[in-house]
Parts: structure tokens; sequence; C-alpha cells
């Protein structure tokens, strides 16, 4: 987009993934071309400022059990949405989809996730 | 008491419905800097010393906000995302921000800004009332506060520091029954060699589940940046 005089400068959505003075932090560490759905058990979640978290135990191709680390919005936003500090409790069976950290290690933005009951809980909308 | 619970009855009769949550319309058209920012000389240099660094990979990976340093003003009234909130008080109207948890207070009892106002992420600010729009003068922001502008000639968006010299004037008024205008002229030589000016249109929201709610950034900050300006995630909480 070229800025031409006598025209607003239009930020959208960038604003909300972080390329702004808005943003808590950078998310270039994150995959947003490629989001892959995770299956497994919460072990955790953390309805917390300045983001959620949630822990989740998935397979790892040896059989063993993988710890990831799912970075949320925060509750103000996440509430707006029907979330609530309940929503995910230990031991849930869950699949989330997210944006996977580029360099492979398991982490990643949360998109959305399924809950055992099959109702939908979505994060920040994509970019 | 009688007569200043009179007096404040008497105000809120006279003043426009401001009530409910105000969210920023980042995806609205016409929003935003309203022409493109004639840069001053000291803006320019620091607009090129951040490209340099940009592009000799001396920037960090994430900006400050990730040690949970606040945004300031102007930038962070339209945090996207965020709820902001009115009170009207007989002698101020506060404004807490969803925003890392922000608050202004917007004197209303005709003072002026004081000469040694303390830099502030938020200034100092006054207001006066022009019919139905509210006119807000802020200066004393603290100069390391952090702002994003458009690079003329350019798609470039450059993150920059303000001067201390910043002044704001900010004209608030409502455009219909639910949307709030918000048109902002920052006058700022470290910055600008004339006036810039910002347009930003908010929602109003009300409900429950709108209301607004603390943000302690610091509560569970799991990112960090390396002495090299590496972004890091604590990804277990073991």
């Amino acid at each position: 987009m070229q800025v031409r005089d006598c025209a607003f400068i239009v930020f959208g959505m960038s604003l909300v993934f972080a390329t702004s003075t808005s943003a808590h932090h950078s998310t270039a560490k994150f995959d947003k071309e490629h989001a892959i759905v995770l299956s497994g058990t919460v072990k955790e979640f953390q309805y917390t400022n300045p983001h959620s978290w949630l822990q989740i135990y998935v397979d790892g191709n040896n059989g063993e059990q993988v710890e990831w680390g799912i970075e949320g919005g925060s509750p103000n936003f996440l509430k707006r949405r029907g979330w609530t500090a309940k929503s995910l409790q230990p031991g849930d069976k869950v699949s989330t989809r997210i944006y996977p950290m580029r360099d492979g290690q398991p982490g990643g933005i949360m998109i959305e996730v399924t809950l055992p009951d099959g109702s939908v809980l979505t994060d920040i909308p994509p970019p | 008491m009688v007569a200043a619970l009179g007096a404040s009855v008497g105000m809120a009769a006279d003043l426009p419905d401001w009530s409910g949550t105000w969210e920023a319309q980042y995806r609205a058209t016409n929003t935003g800097y309203v022409k493109t920012p004639v840069l001053s000389k000291a803006g320019w240099a620091q607009v090129n010393e951040v490209r340099r660094k940009r592009d000799a990979g001396e920037l960090p990976e994430s900006g400050e906000g990730i040690n949970c340093v606040p945004i300031g003003m102007p930038d962070i009234m339209p945090s996207p995302l965020f709820q902001f909130e009115f009170y009207f008080t007989p002698d101020k109207i506060v404004t807490y921000l969803e925003a890392y948890g922000m608050v202004r207070w917007i004197h209303t009892d005709g003072r002026e800004i004081p000469a040694d106002a303390i830099p502030a992420f938020m200034g100092y600010s006054t207001g006066h009332w022009e019919v139905d729009t509210l006119v807000v003068e802020t200066a004393a922001v603290y100069e390391g506060t952090r702002m994003t502008i458009p690079v003329p000639d350019s798609d470039e968006r450059v993150e920059v520091r303000h001067g201390p010299d910043m002044h704001l004037t900010e004209r608030v008024r409502l455009l219909d029954g639910d949307t709030l205008e918000i048109r902002t002229t920052i006058t700022d030589p470290a910055l600008f060699a004339e006036p810039a000016q910002t347009r930003h249109l908010y929602a109003r929201h009300r409900g429950q589940e709108w209301e607004v709610s603390e943000y302690v950034c610091a509560q569970n900050n799991r990112t960090y940046l390396d002495e090299e300006g590496k972004q890091h995630f604590i990804l277990k909480t073991d």
C-alpha cells in the first residue's frame, strides 16, 4: 500500500497480530500460514494476563507424552467469546487448532479449542 | 454535600450519554492517520535510524511491550480488542482502559496543564465541552512512550519515540447513538513538521461480558527477550 496524501492510513488487522505498538509481543515466531490441530489431554489452563495458556499433553512420535504450551488471548476478550476460567479442566480430552512455532518447539498460538462435548471456543481471529 | 450532589446531578443531566464500554473499530475505513504525516528533520532522523537498525538486524525481535511496558498516549486509545470506559465526576472525567490497565484523568474544572506536570504514559489532560464535543488537551506525555507512524512515500509503519513537547488535542463526540469518534491533532517537533491528525471510531458495547476487566501484564508473562534481543517463550509449566 502506498501512502498518499488525503487518504486515511488504515492500520487494519496487523494491529491485532503484533506488528504494532499495541501488541504485547511479536508473533513472528509462529507460522501463521500453516495451522495444525493437536489432540490431547489438558494439563492446565491458565486464565491470566497478558495471555492465557493451555498446557496440553500430546502423544509424541515415539509414544511419549509431550507437553505443549499454547498461548491464547487475555481473559478480557476471551470472556467475550464465551470462555471462563473453568472452560478447560485438567484431564479433559480436547483438540485445539493452533499456529505452531516455526522452530519446531512444542508451542503455538491458539485459534480455537474443541471441548469434550463437541462445542468450540474460539480465540483471536486469524489474520 | 448537598451542593456538590446537586452540581453533579445537574452536570450529568447536561452531558451526552457515553455509558457502556467502547472498542476501537480497527477494521473501519477512514480511520487512522487522516493524511500522511509530514516529518520534521528530527522525525526523519528517527525513522532512518530505525530503518538502519532493521536492515542491520539490530532491532530486537519484539518491542518493549514484551516487558509489560505500557503503550502511552496517543496510540493506546485505539488498542484493538480492548475496551475503555468513561466515568464522569463534577471536576474530572476518568477513563479506564483495559489496555495495560491504564487510567486517564481529564480535569474539567478549568485548570491549565501545570508546567511541572509529571511526565506520564497517559500525560496530563484537561478538558472542556464545546456543545456535545469534549475537547481534551494533553501534554507531559513521558517521552519514552512509543508510537507507530506511517512513513511518507512508503508502505512502512515505524515505531518511534515522540518528544517531550508533544501536545495532543482530542475532539471526542458521538457520531450516532453507538459510535464515538475521536479526532486527535498531534503536535510534536521531534516527529512532525506540521501537526498530524488521526481519526478513530469506537463502538459502544453494553452487557456484563463487555464490562472492563483488570489487566496486570506482569501476572503471568511467559515471554522475554534475551541479551541479543531474541524472543523466547516459556512453554512448560514445570
